[in-house]
């Protein structure tokens, strides 16, 4: 049976889990750390980074290190949005082909997904170096808020990291499912998600048989962690600037350095009253002469900077208390997920505005992969009965007559959905049919989201009015968007044409997902290479050690003087092949200089 | 049909004798058997198909939840897919390809066939009193059974949509009894439905009678002819007045001995609660039901024609018949007395007038419009020719008429309210017809087919005809335009637009319209 794991593709973090022995545990990564930062880069060798060792070269490396590539994914290149972003980011974000978000570094191109794949294909590693095994199923994580635009790039993501992404689910859902799994919880429940660069608050019902149903969800994709660091960042550059003149943000070194240090700040004062933010030679003026940067920030500093973010929050768990029919008494339990969950500020407004204490059962920064991988286990095993009831977040609908947004699949509807409308041709002869599918809760549809044009192609040449076909509009499990349409007279199904998405075409996945492969290899290699070195290299050393004391016990004998003579042309090979990276000679290497070392202290031993 | 139950015919015999669908004679017969008044083959007494003794159904409230119990030991979940007396899939859709076992099929066709004609609280298995807790139980167990995700790998071959659309019923279903005000409108909608029915129908007997008395030959010539003159005119006018689409088929206790174009059926109260229907013409065979039911599923389920789940499943537009295709020897036998004791309207004759006249005011002032109409009724019966009579049962009746077409607003708004717009269209239309001067009903048949992408025939006239009622209001001649549009009438559309603009030139909607179709 085979094992699926489950990823929280964070913005800030990444964190990966799988069931064992039918509990779901962390699986922690190389470095002993159960979460690894969500960051990619690229060196000045050409070298891929992800993960902590990518983050610690941010600050040199600031034009080439990406993060919060989540924040990009599936969106289009002209949102407010992405333009924010490509103002206040040290990496360079470009338009991509398709009106998507591209990101360049060391002068190659590359599409978000193919980002967010390298974290993917990481985590992914991470899990088979743990199993001992290959993985290929995963259940993938995305804020509940997320459109179907931004799912289908996840997917998309999934894929290039050569991973079948048998669902995706969302982050707030899979908290739910970690909080109840393995407890008769029969309770309402509210998960408040704010994390890295997202916050989501959905309204689940949870019963004692495992059925977990979300009643409803709301959200914003882009209000989070880092939000309220910039306010941190943009308090250090006014400053600064009052003092000095000079734009920190000016220089990407500088900003990634603030950055880091905003991040820094703003977890302290999670646990004290008062932080130091000290960056000693930030800049240097037109004199060349060097600046530091140096500022105490108290925590009621840092709520009045940021008070307005989490009000933000407040108003959205109201609206979607709203939508689920609910009042806050209603809500048995408050789940809290996601970093920024641990700034008192935040927990207070949370537990003023439910009138409870939030549930301190769960953790925040895993309990999403864990339920993703809670999910995983359920859909693959046969005798699990535990069954989740999401819903869509965003309405579906579709442009009508006088650019109006007519609703088809309302927000909150519970998935897998469907609804069918008949469309006909208003034209003799006319041959095809356009349609323009959104999201959005505006009744003005260019105030909606664009999913995609979809053409029925190749219609029957009648009159107008006499083709009728039926189109059926489907969201799946994974909260995607799905188009089929029938002729209704012949029951022939009929073709569509997407266009106008910000989608990569199947060709370009294709594509990356070789060059995903290739890496992968060749990385695994290198691992492989570096653990036979680092262990013959260990050998080595200990065996140069026992060297003098073992001469000298031994060198009395033939048989001894034999031995040492052995001992050191294996020492000699093993140096060479290390040299050469000759590795499956050195595997083998290795098995020549255990013994060794383990004859040497045999002998040291016994005269000590 | 009580008469025909005589332990040897079958429903379908009997189905087809007394000319009722069989799910609707089985909806009665369920009925009955809860009253104690007939027993079931297939129906074991006291207790519930599948269910143990004591658990069974009055305890989905609850007890199910309590025990844990999961899936296809529910409670609720046992009652919803109690199998029906008739199988209404053929052997050849089980048969069709899908990783499933025999059993898990059988359920998914039982469960797709058997959604029509339930109502929501039918639909989970659960009582119309059951509390928001059972009420969830069932839909979370129900639903183990069929979200797709439960045969999550699996080649579902056809079952898979018909498990989906299960699903998406099933969850309608839960979204509005599971919250407090939405159950509460629908409760109020079930029960309105109802008892309109039931007005209408009294009153179509009643309207029928009085139509058939201006038009029937002199009383000596009374035999068959009354029966079939009245079975004539209540055709006629029941085709007039679009379709009480369901009847009530009652022994009312007749005010007087008037030959009733309806042979008496069934059932104790005139505030029975199951609706039958009396289908008009000759039963079909079973293969062609079913696949009339089946064609009705396929339609309804492609998304527009949604009904609401009421147990009356509204039909639009089937002209019902009032009279019952056999006349019995024995009725014949009836309206040969009465049509002696008619001839001899004497000085009794007189004092029965006054008294009905009476009890018709009394009815009126009681507000019991339905009893006034009827007293009136039966006094005309005995003096048909009487103008002021005449006029007080025309004054009484549009009364009438215009308190249904009330009711049917009500109805229609609610429907509005849940998005199904094929039912608000027909709720609109009996409006409508109850109120022939009202633009706006007229307006908002076409609205709702528009919406349903329906009969765009039907839209073109009723929008028409809420022009012509109102051709100052640019919200008729708006709609118009939609609707040629939508049938590719551009350039009507456009003429319609630029005589709504010159009513109204402030508006952006009409503007935005005219340049799409220019």
């Amino acid at each position: 049976m085979e094992t699926v794991i489950g990823i929280d593709l964070g913005t800030t973090n990444s964190c990966v889990a799988v069931v064992e022995g039918g509990q779901p545990v962390v699986i922690a990564n190389r470095g002993g750390y159960k979460t690894t930062p969500s960051m990619v880069a690229i060196t000045e060798a050409g070298k891929r980074l992800v993960g902590h060792i990518a983050k610690r070269q941010a600050v040199t490396n600031a034009e080439h290190t990406v993060f919060a590539a989540k924040r990009l994914i599936g969106r289009k290149w002209e949102t407010q949005q992405v333009q924010n972003a490509v103002e206040n980011c040290p990496y360079s974000i470009v338009k991509g082909p398709h009106n998507d978000v591209r990101i360049q570094l060391r002068g190659k191109v590359y599409s978000v997904p193919e980002v967010s794949a390298m974290i993917l294909q990481e985590m992914k590693m991470i899990a088979e170096d743990y199993l001992g095994s290959a993985v290929e199923k995963a259940v993938v994580t995305v804020p509940a808020y997320f459109n179907d635009g931004q799912r289908q790039a996840t997917k998309d993501a999934g894929r290039i990291a050569g991973l079948d992404v048998i669902r995706i689910i969302n982050e707030p859902t899979a908290a739910a499912l970690a909080y109840g799994f393995g407890k008769t919880v029969d309770k309402t429940v509210a998960v408040y998600d704010l994390g890295g660069g997202t916050f989501d608050i959905s309204i689940l019902e949870i019963s004692g048989t495992g059925v977990f149903k979300v009643v409803s969800t709301a959200g914003d994709t882009f209000l989070g962690g880092e939000d309220f660091d910039l306010r941190i960042i943009q308090w250090l550059v006014d400053s600064f600037k009052d003092e000095h003149g000079i734009d920190l943000r000016e220089d990407r070194m500088a900003l990634q350095r603030l950055k880091d240090a905003a991040e820094k700040a703003k977890c302290e004062l999670s646990s004290v009253e008062q932080t130091e933010v000290n960056l000693p030679f930030i800049i240097s003026n037109a004199r060349n002469e060097a600046l530091h940067l140096q500022r105490v920030l108290g925590r009621p500093q840092l709520e009045e900077l940021t008070r307005d973010l989490v009000d933000r929050t407040i108003q959205t768990c109201e609206q979607t208390l709203e939508e689920a029919g609910l009042g806050k008494d209603e809500i048995e339990d408050v789940i809290l997920v996601g970093g920024m969950t641990r700034m008192p500020l935040v927990q207070s407004a949370v537990e003023q505005f439910f009138g409870r204490e939030p549930s301190k059962g769960v953790h925040p920064d895993e309990v999403v992969a864990l339920g993703a991988s809670i999910q995983g286990m359920a859909l693959t095993q046969e005798a699990s009965d535990m069954i989740l009831l999401d819903v869509t977040p965003h309405t579906l609908g579709i442009m009508v007559v006088g650019g109006y947004f007519e609703e088809l699949i309302p927000l909150n509807t519970t998935v897998p959905t469907s609804r069918s409308k008949v469309f006909t041709t208003v034209r003799d002869n006319q041959t095809a049919v356009k349609i323009l599918v959104m999201q959005g809760e505006s009744h003005r549809a260019d105030e909606n989201e664009l999913l995609g044009e979809f053409i029925l192609t190749g219609l029957r040449k009648a009159q107008a009015g006499q083709v009728e076909i039926e189109v059926t509009f489907e969201i799946n499990a994974d909260g995607i968007v799905s188009v089929h349409a029938k002729d209704l007279e012949t029951g022939q199904q009929q073709s569509i044409t997407v266009t106008a998405t910000s989608g990569l075409t199947v060709d370009e996945i294709q594509h990356m997902v070789t060059e995903a492969k290739d890496f992968a290899v060749a990385r695994r290699q290198s691992d492989e290479a570096e653990g036979a070195t680092q262990e013959a290299e260990k050998l080595i050393a200990q065996i140069e050690q026992l060297f003098p004391d073992v001469e000298q016990v031994v060198a009395g004998s033939d048989f001894g003087r034999d031995a040492i003579e052995k001992a050191r042309s294996v020492v000699d090979k093993a140096r060479m092949l290390i040299k050469a990276g000759r590795l499956e000679e050195l595997s083998e290497q290795i098995d020549a200089l255990a013994r060794t070392q383990r004859m040497f202290k045999g002998v040291v031993g016994k005269v000590g | 049909m009580l008469s025909r139950i005589d332990d040897a015919a079958s429903v379908e015999d009997i189905a087809m004798m007394v000319g009722l669908k069989l799910n609707d004679l089985m909806s009665i017969l369920d009925r009955l058997a809860d009253l104690g008044a007939v027993q079931l083959a297939w129906r074991p007494v006291k207790s519930r198909a599948g269910a143990s003794a004591p658990t069974s159904a009055a305890n989905s409230n609850g007890e199910g939840e309590r025990a844990g119990l999961k899936g296809e030991d529910h409670p609720a979940v046992q009652r919803a897919l109690a199998l029906p007396p008739i199988q209404l899939y053929t052997e050849g859709e089980l048969e069709e390809h899908g990783d499933l076992s025999e059993a898990q099929k059988r359920r998914v066709l039982v469960a797709f066939y058997g959604l029509e004609g339930k109502n929501y609280y039918q639909q989970l298995g659960v009582d119309q009193d059951a509390d928001k807790k059972a009420v969830r139980s069932a839909y979370f167990e129900l639903s183990r059974l069929f979200h797709p995700d439960s045969m999550f790998g699996k080649d579902l071959g056809t079952f898979k949509t018909k498990m989906e659309t299960v699903f998406k019923r099933l969850t309608e279903a839960y979204e509005v009894l599971g919250r407090s005000q939405r159950r509460k409108e629908y409760d109020e909608y079930l029960a309105s439905m109802v008892t309109t029915s039931v007005l209408q129908n009294r009153f179509d007997s009643v309207e029928s009678q009085v139509r058939a008395l201006s038009t029937a030959p002199p009383q000596h010539q009374r035999p068959q002819t009354p029966v079939a003159e009245a079975s004539a005119k209540s055709a006629a006018s029941s085709a007039g007045t679009p379709a009480p689409a369901a009847r009530v088929v009652h022994k009312t206790p007749p005010p007087q001995p008037q030959p009733q174009p309806t042979a008496a059926v069934v059932a104790a109260a005139p505030d029975q609660r199951r609706i039958s229907q009396v289908g008009q013409r000759p039963p079909a065979t079973l293969e062609e039901r079913k696949a009339q039911a089946r064609e009705r599923l396929r339609r309804s389920f492609a998304g527009s024609a949604s009904q609401v789940g009421s147990s009356s499943a509204a039909v639009p537009n089937r002209a019902a018949q009032q009279s019952q295709p056999i006349a019995t020897s024995a009725s014949s036998d009836r309206m040969r007395q009465t049509g002696a004791r008619q001839s001899s309207v004497g000085a009794g004759g007189i004092e029965a007038v006054l008294a009905h006249l009476r009890r018709a005011k009394d009815a009126e002032a009681a507000g019991d419009l339905l009893g006034a109409a009827a007293a009136l009724q039966a006094a005309l019966a005995l003096q048909p020719e009487h103008k002021d009579l005449q006029a007080q049962y025309e004054r009484v009746s549009s009364a009438v008429t215009r308190k249904l077409a009330e009711n049917y607003e009500k109805q229609a708004r609610y429907e509005e309210k849940q998005a199904k717009w094929a039912a608000a269209a027909t709720s609109w239309e009996r409006v409508s017809d109850g109120r022939p001067e009202s633009a706006e009903a007229s307006r908002a048949v076409a609205e709702s087919l528009l919406k349903a992408s329906g009969d765009m025939t039907k839209a073109q006239r009723y929008a028409t005809r809420a022009v012509d009622l109102a051709p100052h209001d640019p919200s008729n001649v708006v709609v118009l335009a939609r609707v040629f549009i939508a049938v590719g009438l551009r350039s009507q559309a456009r003429r319609e637009l630029e005589k709504a603009v010159k009513l109204d030139p402030q508006n952006a909607m009409i503007k935005d319209l005219l340049r799409e179709v220019r």
